[in-house]
């Protein structure tokens, strides 16, 4: 198992060369638990118990349920989840959590996106 | 398996080899014939909430990732309405609807299990052909038991209206159209790029692209090209039209049957200066506050705003160098709570790009408050 700062350097080299342009997706080989999302026409569902979070629907090649979470999920540009085109890497599995009566209770979920870069449309 | 498992302990005290063997034909013949009806390449049409028309049900499972609910299956003349996704909480009305000649007709779900009138777990209905290249629509009601209650007919998480839920297909072509048509089975995921100048090439991505030249590209609803062939199953290269600067909707057909999606592509004008985005305020906005980008080259008819929670369409500019827009396109106004059921205010950054018929600007952020 990696130390919890190794993973973090690790994401941090993967961050940057995401930024750079020196790698676009399938990163999945190279970073245990790193899974890439590469979809097309997503949308997206406030989870209103979970503190700004979003589900994300992301449709095929590479799409599934996602969740966008402020201070874990960074974005580049045309920066819109809302019904584009996302591609990027995510890691690990949060619930969306919603309102409810007594309590919020699960709804669905996802993968939490890490970084994820979009189409305009 | 435990059935079978019996089955060799009885038989294998005197047929030593031939029990087990029976037992595997006997499993491979029964799940063969326990998936013929739902055999055959999905062809519904919705797959995503925003797709789900107005005043139906989703037929999107809300509770179960995004598996569909309600789906359709299409093999040669063979159409198929799949619901459920085999859950012991889940319970089908028997009876449902497809939309036949203008017209709903009833249709009737079956399953292996049925409770009363509810099939349990997942049910189908064959449907009746309709011309190909047209759409087709089905009706279903699904219930679930969620958290101790029952969730019926959801439009989404919250599921207080209950409804029919909708899914809609389109009929592939015969086998007798296909080798000249194709099977009219293609989805289009994305364009290369939402940007491009006349005469330009561009690389439509999706799936269900045949080696074929039968793909017809429409730019705006007004055909440009014909006869395409595909570079492979996934891409299919077009070529942007010496048209009026602006933006389109571009559509592809296989033989006569439209591709599941279109996507956007503005034509941009060679030459033309790009919009410029210098300053955005106020720095922190509320829902619906209004929003002021100044700058310059926005076009007096309508750009579009790509923002974090979607594209705002068709702002006009009094002036060039101004632009104001209302900071959500949310249908209802965003609430988040802690988990006692207090408001729990959120800020995110809200990220804005401004297009129109000159190009694309640099992107520009302020903050955006849910409370």
């Amino acid at each position: 198992m990696h130390s919890t700062s190794y993973k973090k350097f690790i994401l941090y080299i993967v961050v940057l060369m995401f930024s750079f342009g020196l790698i676009h997706v399938r990163t999945t080989s190279a970073l245990t638990a790193w899974t890439a999302l590469n979809g097309g026409r997503s949308v997206a569902i406030y989870c209103t118990c979970s503190p700004g979070c979003f589900n994300v629907f992301v449709g095929p090649p590479v799409g599934g349920s996602f969740m966008y979470c402020p201070g874990t999920t960074r974005l580049y540009a045309y920066y819109n989840i809302w019904n584009a085109w996302q591609l990027g890497g995510d890691m690990g599995w949060m619930p969306c959590i919603q309102i409810g009566f007594p309590s919020c209770f699960p709804s669905g979920g996802g993968n939490i996106m890490i970084i994820n870069g979009t189409s305009a449309y | 398996m435990h059935t079978c498992y019996t089955f060799y302990m009885v038989l294998s005290q005197r047929i030593h080899i031939v029990a087990p063997l029976l037992c595997l034909v006997a499993t491979a013949l029964f799940f063969s014939f326990a998936n013929a009806q739902t055999t055959g390449l999905p062809c519904n049409t919705i797959t995503t909430p925003n797709r789900v028309p107005e005043k139906y049900g989703s037929p999107i499972d809300y509770f179960g990732g995004t598996s569909l609910l309600v789906g359709v299956t299409c093999s040669g003349p063979n159409v198929v309405a799949n619901v459920g996704s085999g859950n012991a909480i889940q319970y089908i009305y028997k009876y449902g609807y497809q939309r036949v000649n203008g017209a709903w007709k009833q249709i009737t779900f079956t399953g292996s299990q049925t409770v009363g009138p509810w099939v349990v777990g997942n049910g189908s209905a064959s449907l009746e052909h309709i011309p190909q290249g047209t759409g087709g629509m089905v009706l279903a009601y699904v219930c679930q038991y969620i958290q101790g209650a029952w969730k019926c007919g959801c439009s989404d998480y919250q599921c207080t209206t209950p409804r029919w839920q909708v899914q809609g297909y389109t009929q592939p072509n015969d086998a007798s159209r296909q080798e000249k048509e194709g099977d009219g089975l293609v989805y289009i995921t994305r364009a290369s790029s939402n940007f491009t100048v006349p005469n330009q090439t561009i690389t439509i991505v999706g799936h269900g692209f045949e080696q074929k030249p039968i793909y017809t590209v429409l730019w705006n609803e007004k055909q440009t090209q014909t006869k395409l062939t595909p570079k492979n199953a996934n891409e299919l290269v077009i070529t942007a039209p010496n048209f009026v600067p602006g933006k389109y909707a571009v559509e592809v057909r296989e033989g006569n049957v439209r591709a599941a999606e279109e996507t956007v592509v503005w034509i941009h004008a060679q030459g033309g200066t790009k919009p410029v985005m210098k300053a955005v305020s106020p720095s922190m906005v509320a829902q619906d506050d209004l929003v002021t980008i100044t700058g310059s080259g926005f076009s007096l008819t309508g750009n579009d705003i790509i923002t974090t929670f979607g594209v705002i369409g068709g702002v006009p500019s009094k002036d060039g160098t101004s632009l104001q827009f209302k900071a959500s396109n949310f249908d209802n106004k965003v609430t988040f709570y802690s988990a006692d059921g207090k408001v729990n205010p959120v800020i995110w950054p809200y990220y804005m790009t401004v297009v129109n018929e000159n190009g694309v600007s640099n992107s520009l952020s302020n903050n955006l408050l849910f409370k």
